[in-house]
């Protein structure tokens, strides 16, 4: 049964890709190329640019490692202070409104303001992920902590269970329950926010590729691009699912 | 001799209901007590003010137990660890003897499994192992019998019986009204709760 569930679940899969897939190729055929380029030039240019090393130094590699430090800084801050509010319904009250404005601010509007204070730089890309990621790890873990089982502790106090073992083997795992998934929202948004600021800021890396791309009128070159993106989000998110999937499985 | 446990004029509030007052008891060691009365009537809410898990709203509930353990009603066992590692980091026992103990009640095909892939029998079975476990002096019961079969019901008895002859705890154990109760066959103290 589970055999033919996942068979159902693949050709599901490669059916939603073929559909997008036909969609490209009818749209490239009926608009010129410098609109919309056909799925094989777009593959073509996709692969050349995966040769060359300089893109992975100078595009990839300053994308990634922006959006993975801006990712790390709002985890750090935004699982210190939703614990501090899963804990306490006071200080809850008190980070409310903060969140709800960083979580109503538009994106472009947070890089503009941080450009104006801080100017173009890699502080200002990083900043404007590390701001708007924020949010989501504060509600992760602020709800997370509000989800751990109140049976399971009483078990615990009454177990006498040492505190290591009581947050190891009660408090995490109810963490991990909502910041995992909230990690794999982050790792896709984050990236994108990256871009998003690099366009603004004009700095290296994807945006700035997408950006002379646009500026040159190189179509094939943004879709393959945007196709390149697409599989490095793709790839990440699965290496996460299977990291996700592991912790499932272990022990504690 | 020492009371295990001593209460006097002991009421608990509860979420929704009249303030639950209690009869006074004094249980000594080796006592066997057995708590009955209608749903509702604050059995539950008993054990966990025994267990220090609710405050007394007044009256005086003194404890001289070491070590208290508390099967719950519902098994509250770790589900991402196996059986033997639940009973080894709550009561602190050796693998071997978790083994052992788990073996006499007829688990002794599921040690490495992980809690979450039990039966609701299996898992209440170690729910009851847990309690035994670490010879202690108190062991509170809620409802230990439920999804238990006679087979099960049997071999947690005469493994209860058997570790009990090394260690004399003191038993207080709250029954399905009017079902049986699992280990005080014969109590020293029937307590009657009553709806408020």
């Amino acid at each position: 049964m589970e055999f033919v569930l996942s068979k159902h679940s693949t050709v599901s899969y490669l059916l939603g890709v073929a559909i997008c897939l036909a969609l490209w190729t009818a749209a490239a055929e009926r608009f010129p190329s410098i609109i919309v380029p056909s799925p094989e030039a777009t593959v073509l240019a996709a692969v050349e640019l995966a040769m060359d090393r300089s893109f992975w130094s100078m595009t990839v590699l300053p994308t990634l490692s922006r959006a993975l430090v801006g990712g790390a800084v709002a985890a750090t801050i935004g699982i210190g202070f939703g614990l501090i509010a899963g804990y306490s319904r006071l200080a809850n009250g008190v980070l409310e409104p903060p969140r709800l404005i960083l979580s109503a601010v538009p994106a472009p509007v947070l890089v503009i303001l941080l450009l104006l204070w801080f100017g173009t730089n890699d502080k200002t890309i990083i900043l404007s992920v590390a701001i708007l990621l924020t949010p989501l790890f504060f509600v992760a873990s602020r709800d997370g902590l509000r989800g751990v089982d109140t049976k399971l502790v009483e078990m615990a106090s009454v177990y006498r269970f040492p505190l290591r073992q009581r947050l190891s083997l009660v408090v995490a795992p109810a963490l991990a329950i909502s910041i995992l998934p909230a990690t794999r929202v982050g790792v896709a948004n984050g990236l994108r926010l990256c871009i998003l600021a690099e366009i603004l800021v004009a700095s290296s890396g994807f945006g700035e590729e997408i950006a002379l791309s646009r500026q040159y009128l190189e179509t094939e070159k943004l879709f393959a691009l945007v196709l390149l993106l697409v599989l490095l989000i793709v790839c990440l998110e699965w290496s996460l699912d299977r990291l996700m999937h592991r912790n499932s499985l272990k022990p504690g | 001799m020492t009371a295990i446990v001593s209460t006097s004029g002991v009421t608990a509030l509860h979420p929704g209901k009249p303030c639950l007052r209690y009869p006074d008891i004094t249980v000594q060691p080796g006592d066997r007590v057995h708590l009955r009365g209608p749903s509702g009537s604050g059995k539950t809410t008993f054990l966990r003010l025994i267990a220090g898990l609710v405050r007394p709203h007044e009256g005086a509930l003194r404890l001289s137990a070491r070590r208290i353990t508390f099967a719950f009603q519902e098994p509250r066992l770790i589900p991402g660890i196996s059986v033997v590692d639940n009973l080894h980091v709550a009561t602190g026992v050796s693998c071997n003897d978790a083994e052992t103990l788990l073996a006499r009640v007829g688990l002794s095909h599921a040690l490495r499994q992980l809690c979450r892939t039990l039966s609701g029998g299996e898992a209440q079975r170690v729910n009851l192992c847990r309690a035994l476990l670490g010879k202690p002096d108190l062991i509170l019961i809620d409802e230990g019998a439920t999804g238990l079969d006679e087979e099960g019901r049997k071999l947690v008895i005469d493994a209860f019986d058997e570790l009990s002859e090394s260690f004399d705890p003191a038993v207080i154990e709250v029954a399905h009204s009017p079902g049986e109760p699992l280990f005080v066959a014969r109590p020293n103290h029937t307590l009657s709760l009553s709806l408020a």
